[in-house]
């Protein structure tokens, strides 16, 4: 049987790779691979931090609920950030 | 146009809007009165017995086909324009980094914070924060749309759903904002042909579209990941079909409505910042 997390880690290991050579031949797509790459990544470490912690067995929530809070506030901190910062820019 | 021909549009679109929601609302009321635990009573299940899991396996095989050409073909700078094959130019700069990086945590943030409510174990739960997958589609484009497809998988992880069957809910919800950016005219939320293109594509048209994509991929790679064929399309489908339909069609409008003029101003609407080459 396939082990579907080593698969899934080859494949953002391979999109990571993929962004690099992009950004080395100074294509722009490089950067938006690189962010696909990174966060795929990020989110096998989550998995892998989750499932050897025992978190996934011993009670994901409100742990997960938690972090996905963090994650939107975080997220929609740094659209309004952006946003003030546009609106400065554009003035 | 005259003010006659005008008033009956507007009231055309709030009827159909109106239908819409009242459908939507009727689906959720007959899945409760059946119960959750009876997916083959429900309304919402009948087309799927009917097309059966063959019928199914063909007509979503075709979506799933079509649908993963486009995501590797928008990727790669192309797109449609009517019938024809065009190139485009996506800046990929940091305005448009961001978007996807922002769309992301938002959008995967939002459903991991409503993650402890399951429906079906280890394959989907409520999803409030469906509404604004198809809103970063319409308003940031591919930007958007790429965002909630790494949303989706950063929330699969957080919620304990993550799995080769993530594959499919990548591109399954990079489908549910593409739709709706690609396929209406205007995506003002303000004229009587935005709200009637919303509910056709966005609502309709996206939230099947995502189903059937993703059910097929989990029908496919069953030997992998191990989800019965008879439960993915009699139930996973029908209840993500509705999952998706439900919250989109009461909220994403007003959303919109309120998001697109300031997003506009700042010139971070999608068609100020793509343009398409012939």
């Amino acid at each position: 049987m396939i082990d579907q997390y080593l698969l899934l880690t080859i494949i953002g290991v391979i999109i990571l790779i993929l962004s690099i050579v992009l950004l080395a031949t100074k294509k722009k797509s490089g950067f938006i691979a690189l962010l696909i790459g990174l966060l795929w990544l990020l989110t096998m470490g989550i998995y892998y931090v989750f499932a050897y912690t025992g978190i996934y067995k011993t009670g994901l929530y409100p742990v997960a609920n938690i972090i996905g809070v963090v994650i939107l506030i975080v997220g929609l901190g740094a659209v309004l950030y952006y946003w003030s910062r546009s609106s400065a820019l554009r003035r | 146009m005259s003010k006659t021909v005008s008033s009956a549009l507007w009231v055309t679109a709030f009827v159909i809007a109106a239908a819409f929601i009242a459908l939507v609302f009727y689906i959720g009321f007959d899945i409760l009165a059946k119960g959750l635990d009876k997916p083959s009573e429900w309304i919402i299940t009948q087309p799927f017995i009917i097309l059966g899991r063959d019928g199914l396996f063909v007509i979503s095989g075709i979506l799933w086909v079509v649908g993963t050409i486009i995501f590797f073909m928008e990727l790669s700078g192309r797109t449609f324009k009517g019938l024809r094959i065009m190139r485009q130019i996506i800046k990929w700069d940091a305005v448009d980094v961001s978007i996807t990086a922002l769309s992301a945590a938002v959008y995967g943030g939002a459903l991991a914070a409503t993650g402890g409510i399951p429906i079906i174990p280890g394959f989907t739960w409520v999803r409030p924060a469906n509404a604004l997958a198809p809103l970063f589609g319409i308003l940031f484009g591919i930007p958007g749309a790429l965002g909630t497809s790494i949303g989706n998988f950063i929330a699969d992880a957080l919620a304990g759903y993550l799995s080769v069957g993530s594959l499919g809910g990548f591109i399954g919800n990079f489908i549910i904002a593409y739709v709706p950016y690609k396929l209406m005219k205007d995506h003002s939320f303000r004229t009587p042909r935005s709200i009637i293109e919303f509910y056709v594509w966005g609502v309709l048209v996206s939230s099947i579209w995502c189903s059937l994509y993703i059910s097929w991929w989990l029908d496919f790679a069953e030997p992998v990941i191990g989800l019965p064929k008879g439960f993915i399309w009699g139930f996973f489908a029908p209840w993500v079909v509705f999952n998706n339909s439900f919250i989109t069609a009461i909220v994403t409008p007003i959303l919109g409505f309120i998001l697109y003029p300031p997003i506009k101003a700042r010139g971070l609407y999608w068609a100020d910042r793509i343009k398409i080459l012939s």
